[in-house]
């Protein structure tokens, strides 16, 4: 395992996508403001644990102030002993937003979706708690992503957008290169976890799941090639104000 | 600007492992400011960026910052934080 996730264990790591909620924006531009002084396409930042003062200097990437990742890593590891007497286990599931985030996240990074679902809210809740203590498990963690979801308005939602018929439970899904045709790769329904011992129904899902998952490699000119040939658009929430993605919007003439 | 081996090899470690890290460094491109300019300007023929699927466990993403403002308070530890949007020129699926 590289030393920047080994290193990363001890942090709470978040990533934001950028131009896709308001208050994150604010955030993210408070944080950093290149030459440009609008919100560039990425942020990095490490920040203590009450999430105002930050322990280095922000920046576009890590590799601005690192030269490669073995120092990156050492630094993570000596910055978080001021903070290891006291600091507790990571419980909360990390959840993206929505179905549609979450997929395109996933196809980003080439990993697959866990998507939570339940009729009702309160199964839902319950169901996130219960399967966030095995996402933080040695077995489990960093491999995929979750999004949980509850109602019959999301289950509509999900079969109309993205062909997907979901049951009460946990599903793994591989999203095709766009993070649009998601295809089920495993499912644990909450039924049986209530008649079997443990966490062995959703453990058993995530990774037989895992082994089903097979993305083809992506290349990022014939993605964009083949986007553009296909009509496949993302449309973020905010307006993309990163000097360089408008240069470069602009000469593929969108 | 020139990177060494050792180095472009590190780079392409944190860049891995941190998914959205500008793929234009590794091979010693432009800075990330010109990242989607470099991209468009790319001459035919050029090495692509492939992006291989994941082998390893990754680092384990919250994705909303509200999220993980409240873990990090619960638990006292420190964030680590790296924005980026999901998409390229408007296209999904890749950083």
């Amino acid at each position: 395992m590289p030393a920047v996730v080994t290193a990363s264990r001890k942090f709470v790591c978040v990533r934001p996508q950028t131009y896709e909620d308001q208050d994150e924006a604010e955030l993210l531009l408070s944080l950093f403001q290149g030459r440009s002084g609008v919100l560039e396409n990425t942020v990095f930042c490490v920040l203590d644990p009450d999430g105002k003062r930050t322990l280095t200097r922000p920046g576009r990437s890590p590799q601005m102030r690192w030269d490669d990742a073995d120092a990156f890593a050492a630094w993570l590891a000596r910055t978080f002993e001021a903070y290891a007497s006291k600091a507790k286990a990571l419980e909360a599931l990390p959840l993206h937003e929505d179905l549609s985030l979450g997929l395109n996240v996933a196809a980003c990074d080439l990993a697959p979706l866990a998507v939570l679902y339940a009729k009702r809210e309160r199964d839902l809740k319950a169901l996130v708690e219960r399967v966030a203590r095995l996402a933080w498990s040695e077995d489990h963690i960093g491999r995929q992503h979750f999004v949980a979801l509850a109602g019959e308005e999301a289950h509509q939602r999900a079969k109309e957008e993205f062909g997907l018929d979901l049951k009460e439970g946990l599903t793994l899904v591989q999203p095709d290169a766009y993070g649009r045709s998601p295809r089920a790769l495993s499912h644990g329904s909450a039924r049986d976890e209530v008649a079997k011992e443990g966490d062995l129904a959703w453990s058993k899902a995530l990774v037989e799941g895992r082994a089903a998952h097979a993305p083809e490699p992506k290349s990022r000119r014939r993605h964009l090639r083949e986007a553009g040939r296909q009509g496949i658009t993302w449309d973020s929430e905010l307006e993309v104000t990163d000097p360089g993605e408008k240069e470069a919007g602009r000469r593929r003439g969108r | 600007m020139h990177l060494t081996l050792g180095r472009s090899l590190g780079l392409f470690a944190v860049a891995c492992a941190l998914g959205p890290m500008a793929l234009a460094v590794q091979r010693g491109g432009p800075p990330p400011e010109r990242e989607g300019a470099a991209r468009a300007e790319r001459p035919r023929g050029a090495q692509e960026d492939v992006v291989q699927p994941q082998t390893e466990p990754q680092i384990a993403w919250f994705g909303r910052w509200a999220d993980a403002a409240a873990e990090a308070k619960r638990t006292g530890r420190p964030i680590l934080l790296m924005s980026a949007a999901p998409q390229c020129q408007a296209v999904p699926g890749i950083w």
